[in-house]
């Protein structure tokens, strides 16, 4: 079968490496799948870690240029009013009032814009991580707004629960 | 050396296998580097928002008239459990001011420790002191 002036090379060859090419082939396999696991799991909490943080920083920023702010604790939603300067017409400004509003229906957090109709989703929806809203808490005291947002994530099921405090300098009593 | 002058496929086919089987090592570890050396940036997240926390109750606190460097905020936010695994992790906020006139440069420092390593992140606002009438 073999070639007399082969000297065992090719026997070697199919005996010994090819072996070890499927030995090392099949732990690269398990090592990659692994590693997809992970990844998979790790991309759903950077999701479930930026949701939570851009609901925050959207408060934060809404609620320091905020005139009024109502918080309805029944069915979570928080309003923010502001008096926004308009066109001029002739010599006198014309204001006018601006709302936007965070609510939550469900397992999401809605942001909306002059309007109570909850269309605009700013959590879940993610390709890369569905998110659940467990807990959207606020509470204010004098001028400063405390929020308490805890977020579920549906695929690795890690919860993130955020507290923090808005000082809103021009909130009128 | 003239015997392996025959062998001259298989050693070919060698260095392309190993070649082969090398580079996927090394993209399967130059994946998982950033996940090694980024551990802890849920934490870090959370500090941020105690100390903008903090940050606010000064300056609700310098808008009546005094500047209070304590901890302001409630003592159950200095606790969090986020993804540590039912091991609770503490965070240690201290706040300095270099007051300029009414204006206070308010630096708030967050330090927390995990797996006996330190970690600290650093805000700074200037805050207005409104003087009492």
């Amino acid at each position: 079968m073999f070639r007399k002036n082969s000297g065992g090379f090719v026997f070697a060859e199919f005996a010994i490496a090819l072996p070890l090419l499927i030995l090392l082939g099949c732990g690269l396999a398990t090592v990659s799948l692994k590693l997809f696991d992970v990844g998979k799991n790790q991309l759903a909490d950077y999701v479930l870690e930026e949701e939570v943080h851009d609901v925050l920083s959207r408060i934060i920023y809404d609620a320091r240029a905020a005139r009024k702010v109502t918080a309805i604790k029944g069915s979570p939603t928080l309003t923010f009013n502001y008096r926004m300067i308009g066109a001029s017409s002739g010599s006198n400004l014309t204001t006018n009032e601006d709302i936007r509003v965070y609510w939550r229906v469900n397992d999401k957090i809605y942001y909306e814009h002059q309007t109570y109709i909850a269309r605009n989703p700013i959590t879940g929806n993610n390709y890369f991580g569905e998110t659940k809203v467990t807990k959207f808490e606020f509470e204010k005291v004098n001028k400063v707004l405390h929020v308490t947002l805890e977020l579920e994530s549906e695929i690795t099921h890690h919860k993130i629960k955020i507290s923090t405090a808005v000082y809103m300098p021009s909130y009128e009593n | 050396m003239d015997r392996l002058n025959n062998e001259r496929g298989f050693m070919l086919l060698n260095v392309i296998f190993l070649t082969l089987i090398t580079s996927f090592a090394a993209m399967i570890l130059m994946n998982a580097l950033p996940r090694v050396k980024n551990p802890q940036s849920v934490l870090r997240l959370t500090a941020i928002h105690l100390a903008n926390e903090q940050l606010a109750m000064i300056e609700s606190k310098a808008a009546e008239g005094e500047l209070n460097l304590n901890y302001l905020g409630k003592p159950e936010d200095l606790t969090t459990e986020n993804f540590s695994e039912n091991i609770p992790i503490t965070f240690n906020v201290t706040s300095t001011d270099k007051p300029n006139g009414n204006l206070h440069d308010v630096t708030v420092k967050v330090e927390w420790t995990v797996d006996g390593r330190e970690n600290f992140i650093e805000l700074e606002r200037t805050i207005r002191v409104v003087p009492k009438e």
